[in-house]
């Protein structure tokens, strides 16, 4: 049998179990209390329970009539949702009168900042006209993607990245239905490259645990293509201190041993940058070197060239 | 449960016929006119002539355009055949469904007999929601349905665009400004007596102003507010007016020192993160008073705003954490000498995508000198009214009118004659 993926899994069905944004949580138990809720919009960055807490919002509120495409509709970017969908299938499923025994049916447009304005423009009067039977929840990262008109047809909840206890009771309530061990360093792991994001610290528990029952510190980096953090900051440091063919050395174990793609690596120094024992000033510049390097990146230049030019610039800012 | 506890309030309270309507007064009288005389000249047997068969409402959302074409249905007995951004407008769509929708009779007509056989009002709403791609030929088809309406024909939209110019030409323009905040604020205490809601005027006020005008998200708010959706300290935060949002952040990051603690602060903001480099760029003269502190944040700006450029134009946004670093961190590790508390009457830039593009940059600045508006308001505000006083006369005595306005304002005449029509 093929295994469920985690995050499936060990998806909060209610509202009383989605993790953390307690404020958020609360306010939303009041409207199932209530029966009733506005449009909603959420906004957050992305694995912070937007998409969790819209469909146990909807279990919760349809108290167990819940059913796709006939008590609610759930539609995300890799749906067809151009301005024909909102106006046939959007537009049909809202004003069909629904037999069951539920107070509003709920349509839920996922990662709704990547609809284009035309089918954003197209969603205005059918969230209005059918508001007696049918009630939308838009998710999306910036609020301000989403047109004028839309905002001022809902109430908007703003979702804040996960604490780490959040995402550390998580891992451990997880690891312990599914009796996995976890070692202190490897939780920390989890925890440093989740950087926030419940849904990515679940599934490096699940691929980590698929190699060894025991997460070490090591198969989760070695899976999430990130290195230890020390390893990083010693690379800076080395060539910080001028020490070019050194740091050069380090940078080749890391890219050749550990696989890592020059993208992965630039993103992973900037994490580190910002609290490194350095002077606010040379930081900065740091920063600056690194975008310009991930500019020429992203612009097809060579790897290889680019990431020595990177340790040449380094060396060359302590002067 | 009872029905109307569900529903929401702006839905509940909705005005049905124009007594219950809130501001629009003057164009609810323009609009039973166009109407009536649009009625009067059919019986008549009169021809009609093309700019009286169509208007067109023009007006910011929520401010009740689409509820007083229905408001004013109901008064004068006529019923609403609605077509709106929901619908498919291609060409053929509009004829199909326009004309079979005005030639039959609805079913429910038949069990309420004292609408049957009312005369219909062609309600094309959102105009701007016509889609270039999806509804081919649909503004070509509006205008032709114009031409030949044996009905009255009320277009809505939020904004000109040049894409329904055609139409623009063809219809009679009613601006309808956003409401007054006194107005929203009266309403919204009305409803929360009706709902035995207990509200401080003080959070009426505060729901009023930071409405900007727009009804809808007022009374939305007023409702989530009751819900217990948010506390009325919390409301005030949030919804905090986008002058006070920038001022708020331009303060809180450059009191930071660390390049962390100042991003952080980016993490928090819901105005349009794309434009933060221009609002620190527009008030930089004012803050900045060392002049090698602002070459090293130009410079920075500068950069920031090729990251934006490269991130908006190949949607490269692996790009955009960098941006956010250069705004925040970047500007505040360039400032070595004291600023000024100058953000205090911070500027906001000019963003170059107010929807009329205009040659006279400089008559829009004497206008704003003499209105104390921004430049959006001038053009959506100040000129429509500066239109609709000249609308009133013919020539020659407009022209005279004109120049007379333009010396009042204290603004070059010619220069004004370009942006009337």
């Amino acid at each position: 049998m093929i295994e469920q993926p985690f995050v499936e899994k060990y998806r909060p069905r209610h509202l009383q179990d989605v993790v953390g944004q307690e404020k958020i949580v609360g306010r939303l138990k009041k409207f199932v209390a209530d029966s009733t809720m506005p449009h909603l919009i959420f906004a957050g960055p992305a694995g912070t329970g937007k998409t969790t807490s819209a469909l146990a919002l909807v279990r919760d509120i349809q108290r167990g009539k819940m059913k796709h495409h006939q008590t609610y509709l759930e539609l995300n970017a890799s749906d067809a949702r151009g301005i024909d969908v909102i106006r046939t299938l959007v537009k049909e499923f809202a004003k069909t009168i629904v037999i069951e025994e539920i107070p509003f049916k709920v349509i839920i447009l996922d990662e709704a900042d990547h609809m284009t304005g035309a089918a954003q423009q197209a969603l205005r009067r059918t969230m209005e006209n059918y508001t007696h039977i049918c009630r939308m929840i838009l998710i999306c990262n910036y609020s301000n993607q989403i047109i004028l008109p839309i905002q001022s047809r809902c109430v908007v909840f703003r979702f804040s990245k996960l604490t780490e206890e959040d995402i550390r009771k998580r891992i451990e309530y997880v690891a312990e239905q599914e009796k996995i061990t976890l070692t202190p360093s490897g939780l920390q792991a989890l925890i440093y490259v989740a950087n926030g994001d419940l849904r990515r610290a679940v599934n490096y528990l699940q691929a980590s645990s698929s190699i060894d029952n025991t997460i070490q510190e090591e198969i989760v980096f070695k899976i999430a293509g990130r290195i230890s953090p020390e390893d990083i900051r010693r690379m800076i440091h080395t060539a910080l201190k001028g020490k070019l063919m050194e740091a050069k050395s380090i940078l080749d174990t890391l890219t050749l041993e550990h696989g890592l793609s020059a993208r992965n690596l630039l993103s992973q120094m900037h994490t580190e940058v910002y609290d490194m024992e350095l002077e606010e000033l040379i930081k900065m510049r740091i920063i600056r070197i690194l975008s310009q390097i991930e500019y020429r990146l992203s612009r097809g230049a060579t790897e290889k060239v680019q990431l020595n030019a990177l340790l040449a610039k380094l060396c060359l800012l302590e002067g | 449960m009872k029905k109307s506890q569900e529903l929401p309030w702006v839905e509940k309270y909705r005005p049905k016929n124009t007594k219950e309507m809130v501001g629009f007064s003057t164009n609810i009288k323009k609009i039973k006119d166009f109407i009536k005389n649009f009625e009067e000249q059919q019986n008549a047997g009169r021809k009609i002539r093309g700019s009286q068969k169509a208007i067109l409402l023009e007006g910011p959302p929520g401010i009740g355009k689409t509820t007083v074409v229905y408001a004013v249905a109901n008064d004068l007995g006529y019923s609403v055949v609605e077509m709106n951004a929901s619908d498919i407008r291609t060409e053929n769509a509009i004829v199909e469904t326009l004309e079979e929708s005005i030639s039959s009779t609805d079913l429910l007509s038949y069990l309420m007999p004292e609408k049957l056989n009312r005369k219909k009002i062609i309600l094309i709403d959102e105009v701007d929601g016509i889609s270039g791609k999806s509804d081919r030929g649909g503004v070509k088809a509006i205008v032709s349905l114009i031409k030949k309406t044996k009905n009255p024909i009320i277009l809505t939209c939020n904004f000109y665009d040049s894409k329904f110019k055609s139409l623009y030409d063809i219809s009679t323009k009613i601006p309808c400004r956003s409401l007054q905040k006194a107005t929203i604020s009266n309403l919204l205490k009305e409803i929360a007596e009706k709902e035995n809601l207990k509200v401080d005027d003080e959070i009426v006020e505060a729901i009023a102003m930071n409405s900007g005008g727009d009804m809808r998200s007022a009374i939305n708010d007023l409702q989530a507010l009751s819900q217990g959706v948010f506390t009325d300290m919390e409301f005030l935060d949030m919804h905090r007016d986008i002058q006070e949002k920038i001022f708020s952040f331009l303060q809180s990051m450059f009191e930071q020192k660390t390049i962390r603690k100042a991003r952080d602060i980016l993490s928090n903001i819901d105005f349009d993160y794309k434009i933060i480099h221009k609002i620190i760029h527009a008030n930089m003269k004012a803050v900045i008073l060392d002049r090698k502190d602002r070459k090293e944040i130009f410079n920075t700006l500068l950069d920031a705003d090729n990251l934006m450029n490269q991130i908006m134009t190949r949607m490269d946004f692996s790009l955009l954490s960098y941006f956010f670093d250069l705004v925040s961190g970047g500007v505040i590790v360039s400032v070595t000498q004291t600023i000024s508390k100058g953000y205090k009457k911070f500027k906001m830039p000019n963003l170059g995508n107010l929807r009329f593009r205009f040659t006279g940059e400089t008559l829009l600045e004497e206008l704003q000198n003499f209105f104390y508006k921004s430049k959006l308001d001038i053009v959506n505000q100040i000129i429509p009214q500066i239109n609709e006083i000249l609308s009133i006369y013919d020539e020659p005595t407009r022209n005279k009118r004109l120049v007379q306005i333009a010396t009042e304002l204290d603004i070059n005449s010619a220069e004004l004659k370009k942006f009337v029509n």
